[in-house]
C-alpha cells in the first residue's frame, strides 16, 4: 500500500464505523445510515484494491454526484423550511393586529 | 423628502380631494397595504396622504427593530408585526390576506417609498372596475410591454416602481396563494417623484427581495 492509501482507508473506515454507530443510535435515518455506510465502505476497499479498476476514479464521480444532490436536498428542506416560517410568522401576524391609535 | 403639492398632498383635506372619482362605496372597499421595513424616518408621509383620503391603510412591519409599528399606528393606520423580516412579498402577501378578512373589494399594494402620491390609485383601481383586468401594475414604462408572462416576471423588478399594484379580491386571493402568475394584467403609467433614497437603493431591494427574498 502506498502512503495515500494508508491516509486515506483509514479515514473512510472511521467514517464507516461513525456512520453505522449514529445509524444504530437513530441519528440518521436507517435508509440513509445504511447508504451512507455501504458508501464509505465501497469506498475504503476500492482505495485499498485498486487493481479492482479505475475503482477511485469512480469513487471520486460518485462523491461529485452525491455532493450535488445532497446539495440540491438541502436546499429543497431548505426552502420547505423558509416557507414554514413565513407561515408561523404569518399566522401571528393576523393572529394579533394592532388597530390604529389616535393621536387626538 | 417632500411631497409635491400636485401629486402628493400631504394636508388631509387636499388627500380626500385628490380622489374625487372614487364614489363612496368603492372607497370603503378599497384597502391599501405597504411593507415596511426600517421606516420610521418616513412612514408617516405615506401613511397620513393616504388615511387622509379615507383609505383603509395595512401596515405590515417586517420585522423592524425601531419605531415603525408605532408610527404607522399614530397616523391611522392598522399594523401587523412580523416578528422575523420575511422579505417584501412575504409582508405584503401577509397585509393583502388581513385586507381579505376585512371584507376588501380591491386592495393595492403602496410604496413607502414616497416616489407616488395616492393620485395614483384611481388610475390604477379604473380597469379593475371596468372589469378589464384582474390585477394593474404601476409602471414606469409602459410603452415597453412585455407579453411573455416569464419574461414579463424576471424584467418585473427593472420596469416597475417599486410594488404599486392593485387587484381584485379574486386576484388577491390568488396572490395570498402564490398563484398570480396566470392572472389578467394591464399597466398603467405612474409618473415618479425621485428621492435619492429611493432611486438606486430602493431598486436594488426590490431585485433582492423578489430573487432571494
Amino acid at each position: 500500500m502506498i502512503a495515500f492509501q494508508w491516509i486515506t482507508v483509514p479515514i473512510l473506515l472511521l467514517l464507516f464505523v461513525g456512520t453505522a454507530a449514529a445509524t444504530a443510535r437513530h441519528r440518521f435515518t436507517i435508509r440513509s445510515g445504511v447508504a451512507w455506510s455501504l458508501f464509505w465502505l465501497a469506498a475504503a476497499v476500492a482505495i485499498a484494491w485498486p487493481d479492482l479498476g479505475r475503482s477511485a476514479d469512480l469513487i471520486l464521480y460518485l462523491v461529485v454526484v452525491c455532493m450535488a444532490i445532497g446539495f440540491f436536498v438541502m436546499f429543497l428542506r431548505l426552502r420547505k423550511l423558509e416557507e414554514n416560517l413565513t407561515k408561523v410568522v404569518r399566522e401571528i401576524a393576523l393572529d394579533r393586529p394592532l388597530e390604529p391609535r389616535s393621536r387626538e | 423628502m417632500r411631497f409635491t403639492s400636485s401629486n402628493a398632498p400631504n394636508d388631509r383635506r387636499h388627500a380626500a380631494a385628490a380622489l374625487p372619482l372614487l364614489s363612496p362605496s368603492v372607497r370603503s372597499g378599497v384597502f391599501i397595504v405597504i411593507a415596511a421595513f426600517n421606516e420610521e424616518e418616513r412612514i408617516a408621509e405615506t401613511v397620513d396622504s393616504l388615511t387622509g383620503a379615507s383609505l383603509h391603510v395595512i401596515v405590515v412591519d417586517d420585522g423592524s427593530s425601531d419605531e415603525t409599528a408605532s408610527a404607522a399606528r399614530e397616523c391611522g393606520a392598522t399594523v401587523l408585526r412580523h416578528v422575523v423580516h420575511r422579505g417584501e412579498r412575504a409582508a405584503l402577501q401577509s397585509g393583502v390576506a388581513h385586507a381579505l378578512m376585512r371584507g376588501a373589494s380591491y386592495v393595492i399594494t403602496f410604496d413607502i417609498s414616497g416616489q407616488h402620491g395616492i393620485d395614483v390609485i384611481p388610475a390604477l383601481l379604473q380597469p379593475l372596475i371596468e372589469g378589464r383586468a384582474e390585477v394593474v401594475l404601476g409602471t414606469r414604462s409602459p410603452t415597453m410591454e412585455v407579453r411573455n408572462p416569464l419574461l414579463r416576471r424576471v424584467l418585473s423588478p427593472f420596469r416597475r416602481f417599486g410594488c404599486l399594484r392593485a387587484f381584485t379580491r379574486d386576484a388577491a386571493e390568488q396572490f395570498c396563494a402564490n398563484d398570480d402568475a396566470r392572472l389578467s394584467s394591464v399597466e398603467v403609467p405612474v409618473r415618479g417623484h425621485h428621492h435619492n433614497h429611493a432611486r438606486f437603493g430602493g431598486a436594488i431591494d426590490s431585485v433582492l427581495d423578489r430573487w432571494f427574498g
